[in-house]
């Protein structure tokens, strides 16, 4: 087939241009997510804008100035600075194995004074932009080559291996998943998919017995039968479902949610945050979240569906991947389909670096719609 | 442009994403549905479980108060200390805490490690009661996971043992109360029967708890504040219980009922050996019960009226009564005894070897002449004594709806014998009921009602709860002369040659009638030596016959009537002393 278009384009659009390409429909529900996060928080400090609302405002402000910052900036400049936003975060995530604050049982946290980093969220945006920036310049023949997934691979697996080992098996899982979607999307052979698949479930009485350790083994054998043990480590699980479960359809109403205003639910500004919304606004509330959530997904698709230049296309449609990742696997664990694993939800958890991250990503992907008719080259225009 | 194979690709692909992005979807949607729509109830119940603690307020018991009003039973207030075991790691460190603090004694710790093996893990062990205040608020301070503090109360148990068969007391339900720690219910005695009025009506607070139990707040909606409960007012009159209980305290073991004539009403109601219900709560409480229910003599046993006893020669009021109302004799008729009386082919001997001579009924009554009453029986038959015997009182229950176990005991007749004994009545079986033994048996409580029925010729009804109205009982219908013929015999008794002559009394020229029995102990002792439960000496005391009197005071208007069992005392006299003291200070 022919070779892939490098049309360099030096044509460089005013702000005003940029303005009139801007996704209003990608930006618009992130923004009702955010508020709807700042209503929810205000609730699980007691009707309070603290401890949480109030901070995460702040977060907002500067993850917005963020947003915009990479909304607007020039496309080239991310494609030539790919890797090294990748190495940046690579970096970041080594150190937090080696001086990170532990908190949970895992090293996590990399404080930086005014604020705690947490690199494995930071990692997310930068493994798609740096698997976009590798696979938008291949053509159809080398995607069918296994040598050209051997860098996308150890892209993955290294900062996997680290962020396993911390041990954040939620996070490593995502990673996977987003690489994986990422290779399938480019058109890799399904026999490899397959294959991997094999090995995967050949090591895992390694994994489980080598390389876990015993509170995620616990974990996963408590979502495996979490009536077993309702007061140890199914406790928090099943509190959650509780909570969730008695809210209802219409839900027990703003800031009366007894299971998480009297601190029955635990982390329920963080990961369980899903479950104090259920609680509170019930199966209603919970419902429009995840339509939200679908059409922001949706959004994204078709942002990546008519990009017309290769490498926009692949960053939406890996931070796509991303969010739904994100958030699929934190509802399906607050409502006990998953074992808890520590994946906060998306644009709505109490915490800096998963929101600064994902409206990094989102920077990303309106940057990319931008330029969805530009014509990139690797080196740039 | 993208590389059309490449785009072809893209789109090719991207359907299994978004088939799984729906299946994903839609699979979230149904688990949110079958938790909140479907599951909706079951976890409601379950959140409710979580937040709130219901806490139980035990209501205050009543009173039982004696029939001047004082205090027989009551609840104080006291403040506890306790354990619930399943709620610390760290038992032994929680015991060890609490004994230096507390300054608890050996026996107290050994106690509380009793009562935690003994009990399961979320049941509160009691540590201490009546703790000094600042003392309980340090430990309270400390926030020891586990230990808890409240306030409750107790019962106190004013009368100690005199009366506690009668009294009762309280104690842990035999089903456990959910959150009401150290509640306690009549177990016994009128503490028992009258546990609706006496116990009031639990309140509750509804407390607000987090996830790790501690108490965020109070929904004071749900508050209920307790109803305090009743008082009991009885008809004992305490100085008199008090003496009753400490006259048969000489005695290892005995009975007696002490009645107001006119009203029916008990003044005093005791059975020895007793017990002290205070003592239960103590650190040798479980070995103080466990002493109990191994005495044979039985100290929980209510004698009064579950205790049956051959009435011995107190029976013989109601023969020569019967005799006298049917004709069968008159009251200057004299019969000869020479000691024994031989009819059939039998000798029936009296309690005087040597002898009374000629005796009329009042004679008889006096020195309790057995061979008379032999006669006397044989003449009107077992169908005019049982007559009697009833219309006299004997032969039934007057405290079924207050005490337990009250037993009415046996008047026999041909039909009884029947169908109890299983052959036919024979005239020997008339003449040893003439002088209350066979096959008769009655209680204490019986026969201070015979007592007073024959010193009033009233249908004297006895009853223990206090009643401001007065019965204001029906006439017996027994002739006045002939009553009179044998109060005068009773009279006697207490006087000089009367069998308790020793037992007179003059209070401002008021005297005391009586009757005295001793009552043969047969078929009891029998049957615990065939089951060899007895020691040797054990034995001989329990065959020693059983001492009663039956007395009245003043013999002019009668107001009082008392009946007093001593088992195994051997003779009469200690039940007619005790009698006398009691009559007075009764004519005080």
């Amino acid at each position: 087939m022919s070779t892939t278009t490098r049309v360099s384009n030096a044509n460089m659009m005013t702000f005003g241009e940029k303005l009139s390409r801007f996704s209003w429909v990608l930006f618009i529900p992130m923004c009702v997510v955010l508020i709807l996060s700042l209503v929810v928080l205000f609730s699980a400090g007691g009707g309070s804008w603290h401890p949480f609302a109030m901070s995460q405002l702040l977060k907002i402000v500067l993850g917005m100035f963020i947003f915009f910052l990479v909304a607007f900036s020039n496309i080239k400049f991310w494609i030539k600075t790919a890797y090294f936003w990748y190495a940046i975060a690579l970096i970041l995530v080594l150190l937090v194995t080696f001086v990170g604050n532990v908190g949970m049982g895992a090293q996590r946290w990399l404080s930086l004074g005014f604020i705690n980093l947490q690199p494995s969220e930071i990692i997310k945006p930068m493994l798609v932009l740096a698997l976009a920036r590798y696979f938008a310049w291949k053509n159809s023949v080398e995607l069918l080559q296994i040598k050209n997934y051997i860098v996308p691979t150890l892209l993955l697996l290294v900062p996997f291996g680290l962020i396993c080992a911390q041990p954040d098996l939620g996070t490593g899982v995502s990673l996977g998943l987003i690489t994986l979607g990422m290779f399938y999307i480019v058109g890799a052979n399904k026999k490899w998919f397959l294959i991997a698949f094999v090995l995967g479930l050949l090591s895992l009485p390694a994994v489980w017995y080598g390389a876990m350790h015993d509170y995620q083994r616990d974990r996963i054998i408590t979502f495996l039968n979490p009536d077993k043990d309702s007061q140890g480590a199914g406790y928090q699980i099943n509190q959650a479902k509780i909570a969730f479960g008695s809210g209802g359809i219409i839900g027990k109403g703003y800031l009366s949610g007894t299971q998480s205003q009297q601190s029955f639910l635990p982390e329920k500004q963080t990961d369980f945050i899903f479950t104090m919304l259920g609680e509170e606004f019930g199966f209603i509330g919970a419902f429009i979240l995840l339509t939200i959530y679908t059409f922001i997904v949706a959004i994204l698709f078709w942002c990546a569906k008519t990009c017309r230049n290769r490498f926009g296309q692949l960053v939406c449609f890996g931070f796509m991947l991303n969010f739904f990742v994100y958030y699929f696997i934190n509802i399906s664990m607050v409502l006990g389909l998953a074992p808890t694993v520590g994946v906060p939800l998306p644009l709505m958890s109490f915490g800096g670096s998963s929101l600064i991250s994902l409206l990094f990503g989102f920077g990303l992907c309106q940057n990319a719609h931008i330029y969805k008719d530009q014509q990139l080259s690797s080196k740039g225009f | 442009m993208i590389d059309t194979e490449v785009a072809r690709t893209f789109d090719r692909r991207s359907a299994l994403f978004l088939t799984g992005g729906v299946a994903f979807t839609s699979f979230l949607i149904l688990r949110m549905l079958q938790m909140q729509v479907f599951n909706y109830k079951e976890y409601t119940k379950k959140s409710e479980h979580n937040s709130f603690r219901t806490q139980a307020i035990i209501a205050q018991r009543g009173n039982i108060l004696s029939e001047s009003g004082s205090i027989i039973s009551r609840d104080t207030q006291t403040y506890r200390i306790y354990v619930i075991p399943e709620e610390t790691n760290d038992l032994d460190g929680l015991i060890e805490t609490v004994k230096n603090d507390l300054n608890l004694r050996k026996k107290t710790v050994d106690r509380i490690w009793r009562t935690i093996k003994k009990q399961k893990a979320f049941q509160p062990v009691l540590i201490s009661e009546n703790s000094n205040w600042n003392t309980l608020a340090r430990l309270a301070a400390k926030n020891i996971p586990g230990l808890h503090v409240n306030t409750g109360f107790s019962r106190v148990y004013e009368m100690g043992p005199a009366g506690a068969q009668i009294f009762g007391y309280v104690g842990a339900p035999k089903k456990p109360v959910p959150n009401a720690p150290f509640f306690t219910t009549g177990i016994n005695g009128l503490e028992k029967r009258f546990n609706d009025n006496i116990a009031g009506t639990m309140g509750q607070s509804v407390l607000i708890a987090n996830a790790v139990g501690r108490i965020t707040g109070e929904d004071k909606t749900q508050y209920i504040s307790p109803i305090p409960g009743h008082d009991l007012k009885t008809t004992i009159r305490d100085n008199i219980q008090k003496i009753l209980y400490d006259s048969l305290t000489m005695n290892r073991a005995g009975c007696g009922v002490v009645l107001d004539i006119e009203t029916g009403a008990i003044l005093a109601m005791a059975s020895t050996p007793s017990f002290d219900p205070n003592n239960f709560r103590t650190d040798d409480g479980e070995e103080y019960i466990s002493s109990l229910l191994t005495d044979v003599a039985k100290p929980f046993m209510n004698k009064t009226i579950e205790g049956l006893y051959p009435p011995g020669s107190t029976f013989k009021i109601v023969v020569a009564l019967a005799a006298l109302e049917s004709g069968a004799i008159t009251p200057k008729e004299k019969i000869f005894c020479r000691g024994y009386w031989e009819y059939g082919n039998h000798k029936y001997h009296c309690w005087e070897k040597k002898g009374h001579g000629w005796v009329d009924l009042a004679g008889a009554l006096k020195h309790s002449c057995d061979v008379y009453f032999y006669q006397v029986a044989l003449r009107i038959g077992i169908d005019a004594i049982k007559q009697m015997a009833l219309k006299l009182g004997l032969n039934q229950k007057y405290m079924d709806d207050v005490l337990a176990h009250e037993m009415a005991g046996v008047i026999p007749d041909r039909y009884w014998k029947e169908q109890n004994i299983g052959s036919s009545w024979v005239h020997g079986d008339t003449v040893i009921s003439g002088i209350g033994q066979g096959f008769i048996l009655t209680n204490c409580l019986q026969l201070a009602v015979m007592m007073a029925r024959v010193a009033s010729n009233k249908q004297v009804v006895p009853h223990l709860i206090y009643s401001d109205s007065n019965p204001g009982f029906a006439n017996l219908g027994i002739q006045e002369k002939n009553l009179r013929f044998v109060l005068n015999g009773l009279e006697q008794v207490t006087q000089k040659g009367g069998t308790a002559s020793g037992s007179a009394i003059n209070v401002n020229g008021k005297k005391m009638g009586g009757k005295t029995g001793t009552s043969q102990v047969r078929n009891i002792s029998k049957s615990e030596r065939e089951k060899g439960v007895l020691t040797t000496e054990q034995l001989k005391w329990n065959l020693r016959n059983h001492g009663l009197f039956v007395g009245y005071a003043p013999t002019k208007d009668p107001k009082y009537a008392v009946c007093i069992i001593m088992e195994h005392a051997g003779g009469s006299s200690p039940a007619a002393h005790a009698t006398a003291r009691i009559m007075k200070e009764l004519l005080k």
